[in-house]
């Protein structure tokens, strides 16, 4: 299947807001790896990850007959599991014992060479990291980082102000470097 | 991207961007449950919303609600993915042995009864009684005839019966017997046709199951649904029946088909899919591929797509009546081959110590029986290790026995060889990494 292609859009698009089984599967099996990549990087664990893609997947059947062609499918498809994403951090972030304002963000030392870090590690094992960071930290990261929010728009969304999400990003991007060097410090 | 990223962020975003999950059917099995169950909530969900509508308001507002909830679950895609799925196990049903015989009864059915000489017999036979009816009919008072004239009002009848006796017998109008002329099959038009002997003031009236037909021609075309159609025509003359023939057609019950695929996960072939249709009792199959009809015709083909897409597929079978039938459905062709592992540890720890590409361990593949041979070479293109077994990965040391390899990445040729002699080469690289 190929999504750039209109005709096949249309296709998988018509077949999967008839509730058409083969075209729903087709649909989900091209953007499975795509997708769970970005619940990924938004979920706690690896057993919300899951939720969080088969809870996005459920409103883009759902939806689908609202698709209205303009953009790409894969993008439309991304915006409802980055929306879904949101509303999981909305609903968990009063769940956690501790306040965002308390979590300290890791200094980084003169000597430490981040220069070129994240060459070293797999992909996967980065994955992992950023579900060690704070669900706040974590969210701001994927939303400016992956999918390509303002700072404003985080702001909106997460009902922050423009200042605490930029400042957010930076201490997610230290929090992880830290972790990293950790990391190639203990494997070598 | 409307962010301007730094080069650090740019760098985790690609990253990130380069994860992949492989795909897992029990993930999309829970994902069909998801949405079967997820209909039958918001089924309910939005019929419960409506209850409490007719608690607070009235009950007018409940009926407009529930109404309204009704079509909304009716247009929501779930509540047909149910249907889907009853469908689907209509089809295995169809599938268990003895069904099939049953199948094969009704094909044979259609033999019996389609061929067009039968349906003239059939015809001649059923006719023969109204011709009777419509002797009888003429030697019999005026008053009886009444029955026969349908279109007529009570008036028009009391004032025709002095005139009925004269009539008859000074103008004795006959309808020819009715011929069946088309393909006796579901979804086909016939025409039905018949001849009378007198000019333009006579009028023929058409009943389809005793249904009164706005066609007035001596031909008449009608499309064919399962079962028994009764076709009577009746010429009207002076506003009197004349004459009356019938004609029963009978279609058996279609044959239903149906087919299911498999994308094969056989690494000889590239996108390839196997069709496999039901009822397996029946030949001569047609398969209509991406609009071009295969050379195969078999219950069961394999079919190269050639790439990764969405194909309409229709299957097609011809009763030997000459009754089509089909159905057309979607095959995605996915099969795109991922060799996962593109870096190993060989650092003792006891994870990712050595190194085959998975697909080849996969009894997809070993059960093939198919020759192997993997070759490992560093970036000067030197042989570092070779195999003929895929037991046998490679370690990360020369010849699996030497020194280990410095880190790096390294290439790896794979060569398979299937039993009917097809070759087919893959080469990747793979790295070493840890210490």
């Amino acid at each position: 299947m190929d999504l750039t292609n209109q005709t096949e859009v249309r296709k998988i698009v018509e077949g999967c807001a008839k509730g058409k089984s083969e075209y729903q599967q087709a649909l989900y099996k091209q953007l499975y790896s795509k997708m769970m990549g970005v619940c990924y990087r938004y979920a706690n664990r690896p057993e919300d990850a899951k939720d969080l893609f088969q809870e996005g997947f459920i409103k883009v059947f759902q939806k689908i007959e609202k698709f209205n062609f303009n953009g790409s499918l894969e993008g439309w498809v991304r915006r409802i599991m980055v929306n879904n994403a949101i509303d999981y951090y909305r609903k968990n972030k009063n769940k956690y014992a501790f306040s965002e304002s308390l979590v300290e963000a890791e200094r980084l030392s003169e000597e430490d060479e981040t220069d070129g870090i994240f060459e070293g590690i797999s992909a996967k094992q980065l994955l992992e990291f950023i579900q060690e960071l704070s669900p706040m930290y974590r969210t701001v990261f994927s939303l400016y980082v992956l999918d390509d929010y303002s700072h404003a728009e985080i702001s909106e969304e997460l009902n922050i102000s423009e200042g605490t999400s930029k400042s957010n990003l930076s201490k997610a991007k230290r929090n992880l470097k830290k972790m990293i060097l950790e990391h190639l410090k203990n494997e070598k | 991207m409307k962010n301007k990223l730094t080069q650090e962020e740019q760098a985790l975003h690609n990253k990130l961007d380069s994860v992949e999950f492989n795909y897992q059917d029990a993930h999309w099995a829970e994902m069909q449950e998801m949405l079967g169950k997820k209909g039958f909530f918001s089924k309910y969900g939005t019929v419960m919303k409506a209850a409490a509508v007719v608690v607070s308001i009235s009950s007018i507002v409940y009926w407009m609600a529930y109404d309204e909830a009704k079509l909304d679950t009716a247009k929501s895609p779930i509540v047909e993915q149910v249907k889907v799925d009853e469908n689907a196990t209509q089809n295995i049903i169809k599938e268990n042995p003895t069904n099939i015989s049953t199948t094969s009864d009704i094909s044979k059915e259609i033999r019996v009864e389609e061929t067009p000489s039968s349906v003239q017999k059939t015809e001649g036979a059923s006719s023969a009684s109204p011709i009777k009816k419509v002797k009888s009919t003429n030697n019999t008072p005026a008053d009886s005839r009444e029955e026969n004239v349908i279109a007529t009002s009570p008036e028009e009848i009391t004032v025709n019966k002095k005139d009925k006796p004269s009539n008859i017998t000074s103008t004795p109008i006959k309808l020819s017997d009715l011929t069946v002329s088309g393909k006796v099959c579901k979804g086909e038009t016939v025409a039905i046709e018949t001849n009378f002997n007198t000019g333009n003031d006579a009028e023929l009236l058409w009943f389809v199951n005793g249904s009164k037909l706005a066609s007035n021609g001596t031909q008449l075309k009608i499309e064919l649904t399962d079962g028994k159609t009764v076709v009577k025509a009746k010429l009207i003359h002076n506003k009197k029946v004349v004459d009356e023939k019938e004609t029963s057609i009978f279609v058996a019950q279609g044959v239903e088909i149906d087919f299911r695929y498999n994308d094969l996960t056989n690494v000889f072939y590239d996108f390839h899919a196997e069709l496999n249709a039901s009822p397996k009792g029946l030949n001569n199959y047609q398969w209509i591929i991406d609009k071009k009809l295969s050379a195969d015709n078999g219950q069961q083909i394999t079919h190269p797509f050639g790439k990764k897409g969405i194909y309409d597929v229709t299957l097609m079978h011809t009763s030997e009546a000459g009754c089509i039938s089909k159905t057309t459905k979607p095959v995605a062709i996915e099969q795109d081959f991922k060799f996962f592992d593109n870096a190993f540890s060989p650092n003792g720890d006891g994870m990712h110590e050595t190194f085959i590409p998975k697909i080849f361990t996969d009894k997809s593949f070993t059960d093939l029986g198919a020759d192997f041979q993997m070759s490992i070479l560093d970036q000067n293109g030197d042989l570092i290790y070779q195999t003929n077994s895929v037991n046998d990965p490679w370690n990360g040391r020369k010849n699996n026995n030497g020194a280990l390899m410095p880190k790096g990445t390294y290439i790896w040729k794979i060569k398979i060889q299937s039993k009917k002699g097809v070759v087919k080469y893959f080469t990747e690289r793979v790295k070493i990494v840890g210490s």
